[in-house]
């Protein structure tokens, strides 16, 4: 079956502008989004799972009574008394924002008592690397500026 | 030399038993993707409706292998447009994702192959029409140039993926920690050891898709790496929520053999072997 021979079959024409134009349009336009910046949708880009995932962040908690000199990590699902699941306390194993940290350090600070002194890292996902969100450096239990946060706290206590 | 190569991409007299195939499989993952949301009662519109009714008649015919390559002109025309009018251009976003483009464009292509000669009701057809004539049966054989763009396709997805790929984000290993504790560790980092490893396995798919884009076309290496990527798509499908992306990745892969390598393989798996003296 192999072997063609040198003679071009009828419609090759067609076939030369559809290979010219389809294999041009595959090949080089995601290197026109990709590359050169461009944002038509009429070219694809293949940037597969470019931002998929990146809502979840990497979470440190930690305890201090000496103002952040010595911090001493704190297990959240000891100290809520919760197991980790994801079908029943997805908030507590997957936070997946600063906010979503510090009502997590919010409920950790509850459970601690009026004069707990809850802090933590966190590092959330993006379409690139890790970003910082928090350092330990403040005491979640006196938060300011989150809505909603501190009234709560005031309440309970 | 021009013509030379214009003949030589433009002109593959072969089989057509692997496009066939192709023809087949492509129908069936495009149901798999848009036949439940295509349903009629879906949506009580009649743009819905027609949309409805075209794509299932491109696609069955596509399946069944009746009016073969208008079929599949007619589910590549209508896949396109989902994807680039409804999709991008109209906001139905979940048309507008990587997998639902490669499955429009392959579509489309399919079109321009002699796909209708193996394994349809086409065939059927003809070969009733050869005996009621008193003619030999109608060989499995056409110019299946376009299956090469189909290779190219999938060649293109490995190649600019690898390039997106090909970042510090990515290649440092953050890019693969954060879905793999979106859907699997939470926000507890495992360890130091889960860096190593996201490096390791962001450096083996940046280097697994360069090498697929190229190797795939080399005859002589085909087999291993194809078995490579056959893995590395199963592993894909089974841990991250591709979809039918795996599957109509794995099924393009015949687009890389020749197609009369297609035909022999399949004649040595139909055939009852050498009988015994």
């Amino acid at each position: 079956m192999r072997g063609a021979g040198e003679k071009r079959s009828s419609g090759w024409q067609l076939r030369v502008m559809l290979l010219l134009l389809l294999g041009g349009w595959i090949v080089l336009s995601p290197g026109y989004r990709q590359i050169l910046g461009g944002r038509s949708l009429w070219f694809p880009r293949w940037v597969m799972f470019h931002g998929f995932g990146r809502n979840v962040c990497d979470v440190k908690f930690f305890q201090t009574e000496d103002g952040g000199e010595t911090l001493t990590p704190l297990d959240r699902f000891e100290v809520l008394d919760r197991e980790k699941k994801w079908s029943g306390n997805k908030s507590l194993v997957r936070m997946d924002s600063k906010r979503a940290v510090q009502s997590v350090g919010l409920r950790l600070c509850r459970a601690m008592g009026p004069d707990a002194d809850v802090r933590a890292t966190a590092r959330c996902g993006s379409r690139g690397t890790w970003i910082t969100k928090l350092r330990a450096k403040k005491n979640l239990c006196d938060q300011q500026g989150v809505p909603g946060i501190k009234n709560r706290l005031r309440g309970r206590r | 030399m021009i013509r030379a190569m214009v003949h030589v991409l433009t002109e593959l007299p072969a089989s057509t038993r692997s496009v066939g195939l192709l023809r087949f499989f492509w129908g069936l993952i495009l149901w798999a993707r848009w036949a439940d949301e295509l349903l009629p009662f879906r949506r009580l519109e009649w743009s819905h409706w027609i949309l409805s009714v075209v794509f299932f008649l491109g696609t069955t015919g596509m399946v069944i292998g009746l009016f073969s390559r208008l079929s599949c002109l007619v589910a590549g025309v209508t896949t396109l447009a989902m994807v680039f009018v409804l999709g991008h251009q109209m906001g139905n976003e979940p048309w507008t994702h990587h997998h639902t483009t490669f499955l429009a464009v392959v579509t489309f292509i399919l079109a321009f192959t002699p796909c209708g000669r193996s394994f349809s009701v086409d065939r059927w057809l003809a070969i009733g029409r050869a005996e009621r004539l008193g003619r030999s049966w109608p060989e499995e054989l056409g110019n299946v140039w376009a299956v090469r763009l189909i290779g190219l396709q999938l060649s293109a997805i490995y190649f600019w993926g690898a390039i997106d790929k090909a970042r510090w984000a990515y290649l440092g290993g953050d890019r693969v920690e954060q879905p793999l504790m979106y859907l699997y560790v939470g926000s507890d980092f495992p360890g130091e050891w889960f860096h190593w490893f996201a490096i390791v396995i962001a450096f083996s798919t940046v280097t697994l898709e360069l090498t697929l884009t190229f190797g795939l076309w080399i005859r002589r290496v085909q087999v291993p790496l194809m078995a490579a990527g056959l893995v590395f798509h199963a592993g894909l499908y089974y841990f991250l929520p591709v979809t039918v992306f795996s599957i109509a990745s794995m099924v393009a892969y015949l687009a890389y053999f020749h197609p009369d390598d297609v035909h022999r393989a399949l004649d040595r798996m139909l055939s009852r072997g050498p009988a015994e003296e």
